[in-house]
């Protein structure tokens, strides 16, 4: 179903006057066609709407300035780790909210109130940087990615969801 | 002419993304992340008009290429908040912004760069943009 409706996304964001695509933007379509497939694929389990919403701030935020303030535009790599990132949150846990920050890395974030929330950012370098506020403390630091969850972001996730 | 900025005055941060905004009305840290150099720029109010605040907001966006980039709404804050946070606020006049400002003094550590977005998004009121608010400029 998903590869169906790709034709009709690459058409639609290529679209131009009548002359048809440019070739810079054949070549972005196609470069995040397979970010788009990596998001769509490299998870089999869960979070389905959110690997959708991956998808769909790569293609959004594909080019700088996508903010308004400078942003760098997000890269591949940090797509695909966001992409992998998304695949080893447990099940049982709530979805994150997705966003993409001014580096051009991809962020989760669990909320249940302004002072109790964790960020977590993953950098094209494999890093998880997180910064959670619980009440009234705050905590932040890197962890690299290795392909599990750290127990560490894991545990404050916790804190924050079960209160 | 340089002005000092005190701590009881209120800055606006211009939110151009529906995403930096949660369901309910709150900042998501996203909105207060600095730029590469380090700059965050915002409006101060003084004695600025709401019709004003908002017509520099609109001109951020002004001849924006991305339609995706809109004026949203804004996130105020109290620059004594942010100075306790060890940032500063700081004159950056532009021609067209003369209330123009740059959060400063944000650490070059990315998690600790959080924690203070996620700080002041935390203390920051949302004030949603609509046009009947302001005529666009």
């Amino acid at each position: 179903m998903l590869l169906k409706a790709k034709p009709q996304r690459y058409v639609l964001l290529g679209m131009r006057s009548s002359t048809g695509l440019s070739a810079s933007a054949e070549f972005v379509n196609e470069r995040f066609a397979e970010v788009r497939e990596q998001c769509e694929s490299s998870c089999t389990l869960g979070h389905g709407s959110s690997k959708n919403e991956l998808s769909r701030l790569a293609m959004e935020c594909q080019r700088d300035d996508w903010d308004g303030y400078g942003a760098r535009a997000i890269s591949m790599q940090a797509c695909a780790n966001a992409s992998k990132f998304l695949c080893i949150i447990p099940p049982e846990m709530p979805q994150p909210a997705i966003g993409v920050e001014p580096d051009g890395q991809v962020s989760f974030e669990w909320y249940k109130d302004p002072r109790h929330v964790i960020s977590v950012s993953v950098s094209e370098d494999s890093n998880l940087h997180y910064a959670a506020i619980i009440g009234s403390s705050s905590q932040s630091g890197t962890e690299p990615f290795l392909g599990q969850f750290p127990s560490s972001i894991l545990d404050l996730i916790e804190r924050i969801v079960s209160r | 002419m340089t002005s000092i900025i005190v701590d009881t005055e209120c800055v606006a941060r211009f939110v151009l993304r529906q995403d930096w905004i949660r369901a309910d009305g709150t900042i998501r840290q996203d909105a207060f992340l600095p730029p590469k150099d380090l700059n965050l720029s915002v409006t101060r109010h003084r004695t600025l008009s709401e019709d004003e605040i908002w017509s520099h907001g609109n001109n951020v966006i002004k001849n924006h290429k991305d339609p995706k980039v809109q004026l949203v709404g804004r996130a105020d804050i109290d620059v004594g908040t942010i100075r306790r946070q060890n940032l500063d606020v700081v004159e950056a006049w532009q021609e067209k912004n003369p209330e123009h400002a740059h959060i400063v003094n944000w650490p070059n550590a990315k998690p600790d760069q959080k924690k203070l977005a996620l700080e002041l998004a935390a203390a920051a009121k949302y004030s949603a943009y609509t046009m009947e608010k302001s005529s666009k400029a």
